[in-house]
């Protein structure tokens, strides 16, 4: 147990000393991240004091039991929702003081985001699923096509372009959803347990995929509840009760 | 990105196109009713403005007032009155005369016409006046007594293919009139409508005067110098009457040419105006609601765009782009209904309006500029609350579209509702006010009596007509009038007469009528008699009047008093002789045969057709060359309220279809509310309720908000309603159970409408809905 918070101490003080030597702040940083939702006369408390930091190129794995708030923490820090309290800078801006518009641009810029289930868009193709988020990166009409097409081709989803989502089977769903999001070559990429709804060959498949991403230099947080797929990444963090923890 | 909002927003409409069709064709009816409404409008506002001096014509109107408190206004004047005014006040340039003759009988080429469009005109009124010349200069046509501009039709109507420049027409058999103008036709949105416009001076052949302060008979139109203050100078020619006659009374003042049209009825303006924002509100309205209820299903894919980047501005366009389409998309069904529409619209409103984008820049920008106002108001709100959703929540299903819009919709739907009872009120009182004065006692028995002008030598014949004329089958009475009690008779100033109270004029109606008046229309006497053959002295010094007149008069027995140089002989109780709008006014009824106009005829009961195909023959034998003009007096009267019974119509005709499109919306809400409750009613049915129970808990929601909408539609309604009865000096009192009716037609029509998809839901088996979920 001691040893175990040792070496998480001196692991947070190399990376610190990583960054320094690089001369380059963190990716993300927080500090004192808190969520909490009004219930009764009080509140519950979702995530508690959360203080990380993650530097460029790193595979890190949340893991922790169910309702722990490891989709919250996610969420926030892929500004899908907001902290309640806690303080939160993404590439040095902070993020909490940003406006809506800022923000906007600075997700869009940097971020692509994969879930649980498949989450596409059902009024559009897999094709203007995958061109989506170029039209709003304002990619313009040719490169941008070239761009789906690529993607098309890497995930070999081609023959599957025309299709909507209810035409395709979940793998294939979440295939585009990982395609999706990493079109735009996103710095950061977001995974909430992005297999979970999969076949184990076909999770099997996209981890690969994540771990490729991740060696082209990628920094990516994905959450899961197998070891195995934590084995992909290079950190640990566990959520409990909202609290960061050493050890489940 | 465009390209991709249109397919987006085309697949949106296409898959939901139950809903689609609700905002489309909602919004398609509601922008055709706009559309009808701005033609309408455009034209009732563009009398008289395409004289190219429109800016600086003005008619000269007189006003009145009188001891007995009666006040008049009116727009006659002597014929004094116009070459006073250029002489005395400099800043008018020019002034013409204008006395329009109706039932002349018109001779050219041996073929008789009867001609309702003759006028007498000074030669300065074509260079005041646009009116787009054929044939002739305008300054020069009207140069010469007896000379005469005629209009494209008047040419064709008199000549045919022949040249009319220099042709004879006769008038009456007395007057020939020298054809040396062409003009095209006057336009509909004229308040000038004639079509033949002689020299002024001509018009004494016809027994007006042409000089002198006497003769109230001619309007007067003035142009005023290019930088003339009209408020300064309609002061300063106020007393020009009184200076020149010092018995008058008479105010003068300056309305512009381009009032003349709307003046004292400018409501209808206003009215449409309002029900064309109405109606276009109601269905603005729907979208809203339905689009508003709708995100929640639509949640997802927002949250999805955010969670890929797009920013909260880019989803506010998409909304607003899809709402700009569907009205787009809706005006195009709106021209087409307008197409269509068009004819019946212009039957209804007398109007020639026509519809043409073609070369009309203004029209069509107030098109683009509707449907993009249209789609903006539409998507606004929905578009602004489905963009401020937190993705996280919204994907976790989180976020409720159902609670968060609930109240705003139903404030909308209230509104509606206040608008469509609002609008059920006016429809029932005005046809309620149009049915009063239609079975209104008017004092006189107005069925079954023939009224025909005396046109041509027939006014001088008409002691022969009578006589010959009663002697065929099915009359009962005849006499020969003056004007028939639909027409305001001249009038007349009376400042003295035989048992006078007080100091002052009293304005006197003149009915000139021959002894068998009374038995004609069965009018009654309250005191004396009516004017007699045996009395041969009633013929020259005999007087009878109303009550009206006694009163004004201040007389305390009226009989054997002497007014306007007569002897009272008999007062007739008060009947209507004009139109229910103004008040019973003094009217004296004397014998003077040379100004009978009119024969009235009373009919037996029995076979009307008949006896009036022996009467026209009798008729053409007599006098000849003199059409048989008739039509019933009862008729005669309708024609009175032909304007309102128009309005009403209109009226009608527009809140049908604002109830249609609330309902439209009502129906949508009604079935989303259902769709969003089929689990709830499915447990609720599990636990026990019955079909009833649940029907009445859905009507009872949308029921409680349109008795909310009743609350603030009554008074609304009631202040309109009674500034709209205002025209009317005889009216119906505004009850209160119109609107209790009203609110409760309302009710029932929401209850119908919601009741279907209530009913629906209700009865949906539980098991299955909730398998389902
Ligand atoms: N809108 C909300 N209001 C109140 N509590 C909420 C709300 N959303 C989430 N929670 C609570 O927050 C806690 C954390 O939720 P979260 O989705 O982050 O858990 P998780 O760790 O991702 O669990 P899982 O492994 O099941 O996905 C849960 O206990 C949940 O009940
Ligand atoms: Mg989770």
């Amino acid at each position: 147990m001691n040893e175990q918070k040792l070496n998480a101490k001196e692991q947070e003080t190399n990376s610190e000393e990583l960054s320094m030597q690089n001369g380059v702040a963190p990716l993300i940083r927080t500090t004192n991240i808190t969520k909490s939702y009004p219930s009764g006369f009080g509140k519950v408390f979702v995530l508690r004091n959360i203080d990380l930091e993650v530097s460029e190129g790193e595979f890190i794995t949340i893991m922790g039991p169910s309702g722990a708030g490891k989709t919250t923490l996610l969420n926030i820090i892929g500004m899908l929702d907001e902290a309640s309290e806690g303080e939160y800078s993404f590439l040095d801006q902070d993020v909490h003081k940003l406006n809506e518009r800022k923000r906007a641009e600075l997700y869009k810029q940097h971020m692509g985001f994969i879930f649980q289930s498949y989450h596409l868009i059902d009024d559009l193709t897999v094709y203007e699923n995958l061109e989506t988020p170029l039209l709003y990166k304002k990619v313009k009409g040719a490169e941008r096509k070239s761009m789906v097409c690529d993607t098309l081709d890497r995930f070999q989803i081609v023959g599957k372009k025309d299709l909507f989502p209810s035409q395709l089977s979940g793998g294939q769903q979440q295939l585009v959803g990982v395609a999706r999001a990493v079109i735009a070559k996103p710095r950061l990429l977001l995974a909430d347990e992005p297999t979970g709804n999969l076949h184990s060959s076909q999770g099997e498949e996209i981890m690969q995929l994540l771990s490729k991403l991740n060696t082209e230099g990628t920094t990516i947080i994905q959450v899961t509840h197998s070891d195995k797929k934590a084995s992909y990444g290079n950190r640990i963090i566990y959520l409990k009760d909202g609290w960061i923890v050493d050890k489940l | 990105m465009l390209k991709h909002y249109l397919k987006i927003a085309v697949r949106n409409l296409l898959r939901e196109r139950g809903y689609s069709w609700i905002n489309i064709v909602g919004l398609a009816v509601g922008m055709a009713c706009f559309i009808l409404i701005v033609l309408w409008v455009r034209d009732e506002l563009s009398y008289d403005k395409f004289h190219l001096s429109a800016d600086r014509l003005y008619r000269v109107t007189d006003y009145e007032k009188y001891a007995d408190g009666n006040e008049m206004s009116f727009s006659v004047n002597p014929p004094e009155l116009a070459p006073t005014l250029i002489r005395e006040f400099p800043e008018i340039v020019d002034a013409a005369r204008y006395r329009p003759m109706g039932g002349m009988i018109i001779r050219h080429n041996g073929k008789s016409f009867s001609e309702d469009g003759l006028t007498f005109t000074d030669a300065s009124f074509f260079s005041m006046f646009s009116f787009p010349f054929i044939k002739g200069e305008p300054t020069q046509v009207l140069s010469f007594p007896n000379s005469v501009v005629i209009t494209q039709r008047a040419a064709t109507k008199y000549f045919g293919d022949e040249y009319p420049i220099g042709k004879i027409l006769q008038v009456d058999d007395r007057v020939d009139l020298t054809v040396t103008g062409i003009i095209e036709d006057v336009p509909s949105n004229s308040h000038l409508q004639f079509d033949l416009a002689a020299h002024f001076s001509t018009v004494k052949e016809f027994g007006l005067e042409i000089e002198g302060w006497n003769q109230f008979a001619h309007k007067t139109y003035v142009l005023l110098a290019e930088n003339a203050d009209s408020d300064e100078l309609s002061l300063k020619i106020a007393g020009t009457i009184q200076r020149h006659d010092e018995e008058s009374i008479v105010e003068l003042s300056l309305q512009p040419v381009t009032d003349i049209h709307l003046s004292g009825d400018e409501s209808g303006i206003y009215i449409f105006s309002i029900i064309a924002a109405f109606v276009l509100l109601t269905a603005c309205i729907n979208y809203m609601n339905l689009a508003t209820a709708r995100s929640g299903k639509r949640s997802r894919e927002v949250a999805l765009r955010k969670v890929v980047g797009a920013s909260r501005k880019e989803i506010v366009f998409q909304f607003l782009g899809e709402s700009i389409l569907t009205s787009f998309t809706a005006l195009s069904f709106a021209l087409l209904l307008v197409e269509m529409l068009l004819p019946f619209f212009n039957q209804l409103s007398a109007k020639q309006l026509s519809f043409s984008l073609l070369g009309n820049s203004s029209m069509i920008f107030v098109l683009l500029s509707t449907a993009v106002i249209t789609g903006t108001i539409s998507g606004s709100y929905p578009a602004l609350f489905v963009s401020s959703l937190v993705p996280a929540e919204a994907l976790k299903g989180s976020w409720q579209s159902g609670s968060k819009g609930a109240l705003f919709r139903r404030v909308l739907v209230s509104m509606q509702f206040v608008l469509s009872i609002a609008l059920i009120i006016g429809m029932v009182v005005i046809s309620r006010q149009l049915h009063y004065i239609r079975n209104q006692k008017l004092g006189f028995d107005k069925e079954q009596v023939l009224c025909i002008s005396l046109k041509g030598e027939a006014p001088r014949k008409f002691e022969l007509l009578k006589s010959e004329l009663s002697k065929t089958g099915g009359v009962a009475a005849i006499s020969a009038v003056s004007s028939p009690p639909t027409r305001l008779p001249m009038s007349t100033l009376v400042s003295e007469w035989e048992g006078q109270q007080a100091e002052g004029e009293v304005l006197v109606y003149l009915l000139r009528t021959d002894c068998d008046f009374a038995r004609t229309l069965e009018i009654q006497m309250t005191e004396g008699r009516f004017l007699s053959e045996e009395f041969v002295s009633d013929e020259s010094e005999g007087i009878v009047v109303n009550q009206a007149a006694v009163r004004s008069m201040g007389l305390e027995s009226p009989l054997g008093k002497q007014v306007l140089g007569a002897r009272i002989v008999g007062e007739v109780k008060d009947f209507h002789f004009s139109s229910l709008h103004s008040r019973i006014k003094p009217l004296a009824i004397s014998y003077r045969p040379d100004e009978f106009r009119y024969l009235l005829i009373k009919m037996n009961a029995g076979d009307i057709s008949d006896a009036i195909g022996s009467l026209e023959s009798r008729w053409k034998e007599l006098v000849p060359g003199t059409p048989f003009d008739y039509q019933f007096l009862d008729e005669r009267i309708n024609m009175l309220y032909r304007t309102d019974q128009r309005m009403g119509k209109i009226i009608n005709s527009f809140t049908v279809l604002a109830l249609f499109i609330a309902c439209l919306g009502l129906f949508g809400m009604a079935s989303f509310t259902a769709q969003q409750r089929t689990k709830e009613i499915g447990i609720r049915k599990v636990l026990g309720a019955t079909v009833p129970e649940i029907t009445f808990s859905l009507i009872r929601e949308f029921g409680k908000w349109v008795l909310l909408a009743n609350v603030i539609a009554w008074p609304l309604a009631y202040f309109t309603m009674n500034r709209m009865l205002e025209v009317y000096a005889y009216r119906i009192r505004l009850d209160a159970w119109i609107f209790l009716a009203a609110g409760a037609a309302a009710l029932i029509l929401a209850v119908a409408t919601v009741s279907y998809q209530s009913i629906k839901a209700a009865l949906a088996n539980p098991v299955e809905t909730l398998r389902y979920e």
